[in-house]
């Protein structure tokens, strides 16, 4: 595994000031028990970041690849509040803070739990929406399992064309009732100029009618 | 909607068998020995997995509920497969699902296409007949005549 960049906690940090999905006032902080006060949690496109309004410009600022885990959590017994949960790579709580059952098994990556719990719990799925969109934005650059030559195009190769390409494609085969030309032919033989999609309604209502 | 890159990336690996569990309730085991059971919501093409209701347990046996939950691809060991998937029909499904469909659909319209041309040609019979039976209904008057 790659060492992931160095996450210190509370440093004097400036807020991401660019992409920023979701900013959330009055927002406290836990870094696994131990509580870090209030502040303002920003979900921008390039990090999470945090800053605590009890100490001007401090605050950590976690990278993406880092967090293993965003989740929402509601259960009070396991926590006393609701609040967005993160695992984060990387042991970021002092040694003395350390928590036991990590310090035991020593050939584990070290992870760190984070609980972020916003004064206003409505807010708590929009920052587990607003996590979900820029995860997505950092995917793993590190995994080369796939050389894109000599594999499954997927079907009739089209995932090379563009997205308009493929927009375009796809209108043009809705006009065509999924674009068989065969098809087609044979319609105009019958010298019905209707759309196919018309006619096979018709043909539809018409047997129901027979019957 | 997966842009074109992760829909090639699910095509090409396994998270193609992965993409069958979306629905329904698993096991997931990290990398870090925790493991999440729930629902699986949603896959992507980095294999990253959104689960909803999910049990979380620690190694040392502490569990935690959450309503939401999101685990990155890479942090994933084991994705436990229920008995009641068919693994080689889920891949099949996923891999062609597009190429399923638009025969499925083309066949819907031939079938379609033939009815009404077996009805249309009934119609002519029918009608013919009719002609057929009203010309001999003129020929018996000319004869009785």
């Amino acid at each position: 595994m790659v060492v992931k960049e160095e996450m210190v906690l509370l440093n004097s940090c400036s807020p991401p000031d660019e992409g920023i999905r979701k900013k959330q006032e009055n927002t406290s902080a836990f870094v696994g028990e131990r509580a870090l006060g209030k502040g303002t949690l920003f979900i921008a496109e390039s990090c999470v970041s945090w800053q605590s309004s009890e100490h001007e410009g401090q605050g950590f600022s976690l990278q993406y690849p880092g967090i293993s885990i965003h989740a929402v959590s509601r259960d009070l017994t396991a926590f006393p509040h609701e609040c967005l949960y993160l695992m984060v790579e990387g042991d970021l709580t002092d040694d003395a803070n350390r928590e036991e059952e990590e310090s035991d098994d020593e050939d584990l990556d070290p992870s760190t739990e984070m609980r972020f719990v916003p004064d206003d719990k409505t807010v708590l799925d929009q920052l587990y929406k607003a996590m979900s969109d820029c995860q997505i934005l950092h995917p793993d650059e590190n995994d080369s399992d796939f050389d894109e030559g000599g594999f499954y195009e997927g079907e009739d190769g089209l995932d090379h064309l563009s997205e308009q390409g493929q927009a375009n494609l796809q209108r043009m085969e809705n006009l065509l009732g999924q674009g068989d030309g065969q098809l087609n032919n044979n319609h105009a033989e019958n010298g019905d100029d209707g759309v196919i999609d018309e006619q096979f309604e018709d043909a539809d209502e018409e047997d129901d009618m027979e019957q | 909607m997966a842009s074109n890159r992760q829909k090639f990336l699910i095509k090409n690996s396994l998270i193609s068998l992965l993409k069958a569990l979306e629905g329904k309730v698993t096991t997931v085991e990290l990398r870090n020995e925790h493991t999440v059971t729930g629902t699986i919501d949603y896959v992507d093409g980095f294999m990253c997995v959104s689960m909803s209701n999910v049990c979380f347990k620690t190694l040392s046996g502490k569990m935690t509920n959450f309503e939401q939950f999101y685990i990155q691809g890479p942090n994933i060991r084991f994705v436990q497969i229920p008995d009641e998937i068919d693994m080689k029909k889920a891949i099949h499904w996923e891999v062609n699902k597009e190429r399923i469909m638009r025969q499925r659909m083309q066949k819907a319209i031939s079938d379609a296409v033939i009815k009404k041309r077996q009805k249309r040609e009934k119609e002519i019979t029918k009608k013919e007949e009719k002609e057929q039976k009203m010309k001999e209904a003129e020929d018996k008057k000319d004869a009785a005549n």
